[in-house]
């Protein structure tokens, strides 16, 4: 899903450079991401959604996605610090591995760390089951992105809208159901580490 | 998308290592930027500026098999999109700058390829002649708040430990399951763990730092050295030799 340069038009990656710098701004602005006390979280935060991304569960047709954490970042860290973590994770992918454009980082940033992690923040929110939500925010904010990204396709000319959506709905519905399901896993897992944590700390 | 393999930077010595790194971030941030801004059909120009990353592409002495390697990863995003273009295109015959007529998605096809290729071997090229620290360095005297490029700076320190972390985890996962259920749900854990581990690893680094004298001030990075006559007319010269042949 991170779109390589030369496939958005300048009024399009141009749009999604403003839209995703608000966006950073805003999320600067609402944690202490400018106090140096509070780089080595942010930073640590920020390599794990780049290390979360190399772990891999199957799908059919004998091969397998690799998970995006977005919902799990979320639901930990908040919605503000998954938007910084996100956003330098993704220049930095662009730089070093080249998944994604550098005309394109505005898009792709907006994409995934954006409108994924707010979509999952907004279904969190009003889903309050400890089980259905983050399965849901984790379900819905997949597709959520990839139909952003066919969106700021469709408007540079690369992409047909409805053929363009329909075909991200079928390849994506996979993906977001194991993203869901790992995402619960992965909630209870951590909720089970915490309790533990709590317990030795109480006895000691 | 799947992160690659942490690769280290090639160091050899030629004329594009030894420029310096203002110098080079600002004539690729333009190359590509005139390059994906080109219009549809510009087959000419495209190829003029290929020729441009070729002859910097030489001049760098780095492997072009290795640059075109790792650049290879736009690959199957643009695949994917190319199977949409007889649809959004059409099947119109189209006439070219060099003066053929080919069908317009086959055109739009080729151009989407070569445009994402082109660019991220000019990106790789880049990163492959230009030490990370001296690229922090360059943010740095730019003007970049001193938090934002220590952050970087962590980042990519950081980044080693947990990518190497979260491979173990992965194989470990692979190994031991069999079944795609049992398979998710280990992923899931798998994933809490490392989280876990790294803000507790955060704790850690943050009591090392205030140990070792962290204020609340961020600590200065040495700036980069300020590119002298020769090579600020460098990059004016390519930056006017790009702009031209993306004009032409």
């Amino acid at each position: 899903m991170h779109i390589p340069d030369g496939f958005l038009t300048p009024p399009v990656f141009t749009t999604c450079f403003a839209l995703s710098g608000g966006a950073i701004a805003w999320a600067a602005s609402r944690t202490r991401v400018l106090d140096p006390r509070e780089i080595p979280r942010v930073g640590v935060l920020a390599s794990l959604v780049f290390a979360v991304q190399v772990l891999s569960f199957p799908v059919p047709f004998g091969t397998s996605v690799h998970l995006s954490g977005t919902t799990l970042f979320v639901a930990v860290a908040g919605l503000p610090m998954t938007v910084l973590a996100t956003s330098i994770v993704l220049a930095l992918q662009a730089l070093l591995f080249q998944h994604g454009g550098l005309t394109t980082l505005g898009a792709n940033t907006f994409n995934l760390a954006v409108v994924s992690p707010w979509v999952a923040s907004v279904v969190l929110r009003v889903v309050r089951h400890q089980v259905a939500g983050p399965f849901l925010a984790a379900s819905i904010s997949i597709p959520a992105s990839a139909a952003m990204c066919a969106i700021e396709l469709h408007l540079s000319g690369r992409l047909p809208l409805w053929e363009g959506l329909v075909a991200i709905a079928v390849v994506y519905a996979v993906v977001a159901i194991g993203e869901g399901v790992a995402t619960v896993f992965g909630l209870m897992a951590i909720g089970r580490m915490r309790k533990a944590r709590t317990f030795h700390t109480s006895m000691s | 998308m799947k992160p690659g393999p942490i690769v280290s930077q090639s160091r050899p010595s030629s004329p594009l290592h030894r420029l310096a790194p203002q110098t080079k971030i600002v004539v690729t941030l333009v190359f590509v930027f005139v390059t994906a801004s080109l219009p549809k059909t510009d087959v000419g120009r495209l190829g003029g500026l290929t020729l441009l990353l070729v002859a910097a592409m030489t001049i760098s002495k780095v492997p072009a098999l290795l640059l075109i390697r790792r650049s290879a990863v736009v690959l199957p995003f643009t695949l994917l999109i190319l199977l949409f273009m007889p649809l959004t295109q059409g099947d119109t015959p189209l006439a070219v700058d060099l003066g053929f007529y080919v069908p317009r998605w086959q055109l739009a096809g080729l151009e989407v390829v070569s445009k994402a290729l082109v660019c991220a071997v000019a990106t790789n090229l880049l990163w492959n002649t230009t030490p990370f620290p001296s690229i922090l360095r360059v943010l740095s005297s730019w003007k970049t708040p001193a938090p934002i490029v220590l952050l970087i700076a962590f980042i990519h320190t950081s980044l080693f430990i947990t990518t190497d972390e979260a491979r173990r985890l992965d194989r470990a996962v692979r190994f031991r399951t069999l079944s795609w259920r049992s398979r998710i749900r280990l992923v899931g854990s798998a994933a809490a763990m490392l989280i876990q581990r790294g803000f507790r690893r955060s704790e850690v680094v943050y009591h090392a730092m205030t140990m070792r004298g962290l204020s609340g001030s961020p600590p200065r990075m040495a700036k980069a050295e300020s590119p002298g006559p020769t090579q600020v007319l460098l990059a004016a010269i390519a930056v006017v030799v790009i702009l031209a042949v993306g004009a032409l």
